[in-house]
């Protein structure tokens, strides 16, 4: 775009002062008309309203209606108004003091004034024409009136051209200043279009890549004769309020800016704009506004790229937070919320799941209690992780409860799972499998790829692997022979089982981890419970990490003590404690056997109290002094009285087994003692 | 297999006095199993029936009132219960104590029981 020559700007202002002038005289005559036509009358006895006082008047009327007449001029109508009133008081009263005291108020408002007093002096200008006669007052401040009105005319003349000049200088200065500044602008800022808008709202120059495009016209911007046009009519009609109203307040010194879409009339219908409407100043006082645009496309969409980007990587975190929560949910659930109460056999198990930023694995173990006396310790590791890993283990829980209870051969339960998890999916998984008889001092076991458990006896040394013939993984092959091995124990033998966290990771290779692990537990324990912890505290957090400990409990104690749950399926497990402890003491068998029966009918009692109350328990000790065995057997329930036809059958039992029988029964619970000598 | 610690397997289903052979501990948990399981093999055309304790190691009064039940309700069928228990058996001192004994219904081997329910020993 061509922006104006300065020539041009100062051409535009001259002529603006030029009008300015005429307009000026123009109303100061037609006022002076209005006012003198219509109170002529006041003057002289012979004047009338005269019909031109009637039309100046009326186009004043018009003029005033339609905006033409700018403050200036209605002050000069009101200043003659008064003056001829004035004028017609003198004519009156004979004095002339009240028309100088109006001339005196009139001149009190500067140039205001000047205008008032030569429109009083064209009276006589006007007067004469008309052939008005006045009396001798009237004319003789005619006179008076018509010296000062040449004077005042020429002041007039004077002041506005010297005023055209200042505003043309001043219009040559801050174009050749918005020029070069617009031309700083631009060049810094490649993109950038810049607008300078006028107090009037006309676009006093532009600059910017705007003016480089072909299809841009300069006719856009200013009018032939070089003057700008109103930046409203350049902008889309949707956009004149928002850009009205800033640059409205630029010219108010306030800065403002708004992002809006690309104006379809510059062929940018598609585009992002930031605009910014700015004050220009000079000396402080503003002298334009200045509104500059610059495509922000790319920025936006780039942003909008970033913020996208950042969106899915926020949602992929989110899902693999919430597939960890799951998995963890999912493992947790399938592990048993406590360990079984089993005569002869300590246990112990730690469960600490991956940390929270690694994917959870499949690990598992369960303590199951079987017939006997015996109890089934289960540990597994499903090959992979997260929520798949953890529904995976989930099938081999159950699937191995199920078989542990059909089949006593660890080997056989883990040829089963195999077909499972082969069947399934062929997903892999290591277990280990093994049934520990307190009674019998044994254990029997099977393991499917999986790390080898460690024993250890009750006086330390160095702890071993358990056991031999390792299998490959469950679900490596269609059909997986798992051999199972048998092992005698001691009493106090301690036995670990663990998953591959406890000794591998990416900073601890195997061998490493495992020799650890062994140095741990050689490392000697008082209590399983202290062995776990240390245990668990060897692994990094970076994998799941499951344990179990197993210690045989010697039960040849001077005393004996358990508590069991008052379930009919306890009577089994107290047997075998109690006939061990029995035996230990020298009892032999026919009067163990006659003593577990006793003691059989008693605890069968103290279940039936229990009425299948929850988490109900009883509670068996026993003590063995100079060969006298006393047992008691002690529940919170009420002695039953004997029922029925065959009801006294246990009391009689115990009776004719034991040669002391005591039954205690109180509100608070009942507590048979008895007693035998064994030896 | 059962969850208690007891196992019963029949024989002779065929014949017409079946045999249940008893393995393992017969509290009162077991008693409940095995009486449930009896009969739902019990038949109509089997006119008595065998209770083989040999293998069991262990009974108590609740076993014995279900031996004495068990007896009772197939007595209401016409169908006698023998029990079969050997002199050198744990069981032997509770079921003389009990009075079980007295009843004659138990024998000392699975043959003299058969013979005793009017069945046929060689079927066995």
């Amino acid at each position: 775009m061509r922006p104006p020559a300065p020539n041009e700007a100062l051409n535009s202002e001259e002529w603006r002062g030029r009008a300015l002038v005429l307009r000026g005289v123009l109303i100061m005559n037609f006022a002076f008309v209005a006012g003198f036509g219509l109170i002529a009358d006041g003057l002289g006895q012979s004047w009338g309203p005269t019909p031109l006082g009637l039309i100046a008047a009326g186009a004043l009327a018009v003029l005033s209606l339609t905006g033409w007449l700018g403050k200036t001029e209605e002050q000069v109508c009101v200043t003659i108004g008064l003056l001829c009133l004035a004028l017609v008081a003198a004519a009156e009263w004979g004095t002339y003091l009240p028309a100088l005291v109006v001339v005196a108020l009139a001149a009190m408002y500067e140039s205001r004034a000047m205008l008032a007093l030569a429109t009083a002096g064209a009276v006589v200008i006007i007067a004469g024409p008309l052939g008005v006669s006045a009396d001798a007052a009237g004319r003789e401040v005619l006179n008076i009136l018509t010296v000062l009105q040449v004077s005042v005319a020429s002041v007039a003349v004077w002041y506005f051209s010297r005023r055209s000049r200042r505003l043309t200088r001043e219009a040559l200065v801050r174009a050749q200043v918005a020029e070069s500044r617009m031309q700083a602008l631009s060049a810094y800022l490649p993109g950038l279009n810049i607008y300078l808008v006028g107090h009037d709202h006309r676009i006093l120059d532009v600059a910017g890549p705007l003016l480089r495009r072909p299809d841009i016209s300069p006719r856009m911007f200013f009018h032939d004769d070089g003057i700008g046009r109103d930046i409203t009519d350049v902008l889309p009609e949707r956009d004149h309020r928002t850009f009205d109203q800033m640059i409205e307040r630029a010219l108010d010194g306030e800065e403002d800016s708004v992002r809006t879409e690309g104006w379809s009339e510059m062929g940018a219908a598609d585009r992002m704009f930031d605009v910014r409407v700015a004050p220009v100043l000079e000396d402080g006082q503003v002298v334009a506004a200045m509104m500059a645009s610059i495509d922000i496309t790319d920025r936006v969409s780039a942003e909008r790229e970033r913020q996208e980007h950042q969106r899915r990587a926020e949602q992929a975190e989110k899902a693999a937070r919430r597939e960890h929560e799951i998995a963890e949910i999912l493992q947790t659930s399938m592990l048993p919320a406590a360990l079984p109460d089993v005569p002869g056999v300590q246990l112990a198990a730690r469960y600490r799941p991956a940390h929270a930023d690694t994917a959870i694995g499949g690990d598992w173990y369960d303590a199951i209690e079987l017939t006997n006396g015996r109890v089934g310790l289960a540990m597994g590791d499903v090959v992979g992780h997260g929520v798949e890993a953890a529904a995976h283990m989930g099938q081999l829980a159950a699937a191995l409860r199920a078989y542990a209870a059909e089949s006593d051969s660890p080997g056989d339960v883990l040829a089963r799972l195999n077909r499972v998890a082969y069947a399934t999916g062929r997903w892999m998984a290591t277990v280990c499998y093994m049934i520990i008889d307190p009674a019998q001092r044994t254990v029997i076991a099977a393991s499917a790829g999986h790390p080898p458990p460690q024993v250890i006896g009750r006086d330390g040394g160095d702890c071993r692997d358990l056991g031999e013939g390792f299998a490959l993984p469950l679900g490596s092959r269609a059909d997986l022979h798992v051999p199972t091995w048998r092992a005698d124990l001691s009493d106090g033998d301690t036995i670990v089982l663990y998953t591959d966290g406890l000794v591998e990771s990416r900073e601890m290779p195997l061998t490493d981890g495992l020799a650890r692990l062994r140095a741990t537990i050689s490392a000697g324990s008082d209590s399983i419970e202290s062995l776990s912890d240390r245990l668990v505290d060897l692994a990094c957090d970076a994998d799941d990490v499951t344990l179990m400990v197993a210690r045989v409990e010697p039960l040849s104690g001077e005393t004996i003590d358990v508590t069991l749950e008052a379930v009919p399926s306890s009577l089994a497990k107290l047997r075998v404690g109690l006939r061990q402890w029995l035996a230990s003491h020298g009892t032999s068998t026919g009067t163990v056997q006659e003593i577990a029966t006793a003691v059989g009918e008693a605890a069968t009692n103290a279940v039936e109290h229990a009425y299948a109350a929850e988490h109900a328990t009883f509670r068996v000790c026993g003590s063995h002094h100079d060969g006298t065995v006393t047992l008691q057997v002690i529940d919170t329930g009420t002695w039953r009285a004997p029922r029925g036809e065959h009801r006294g059958m246990g009391t009689t039992i115990m009776h004719s087994f034991m040669d002391h029988v005591d039954v205690n029964s109180s509100p608070e619970g009942t507590t048979v003692t008895l007693k035998k000598h064994i030896r | 297999m059962m969850t208690a610690d007891v196992q019963i397997t029949f024989d002779r289903l065929d014949t017409n006095v079946p045999v249940a052979r008893l393995r393992g501990d017969l509290d009162t948990h077991a008693a409940r199993e095995v009486s449930a399981h009896t009969a739902a093999e019990l038949r109509t055309q089997h006119t008595g029936f065998i209770l083989d304790l040999s293998g069991v190691d262990y009974i108590d009064s609740s076993g014995v009132r279900m031996l004495v039940r068990l007896g009772d309700s197939l007595e209401q069928r016409s169908m006698p219960l023998l029990l079969v228990c050997p002199e050198q058996s744990p069981l032997r001192r509770l079921l003389k104590i009990t009075g079980l004994t007295a009843t004659g219904v138990v024998h000392t081997n699975l043959a003299d029981a058969i013979l005793a329910a009017g069945g046929d020993a060689r079927a066995n």
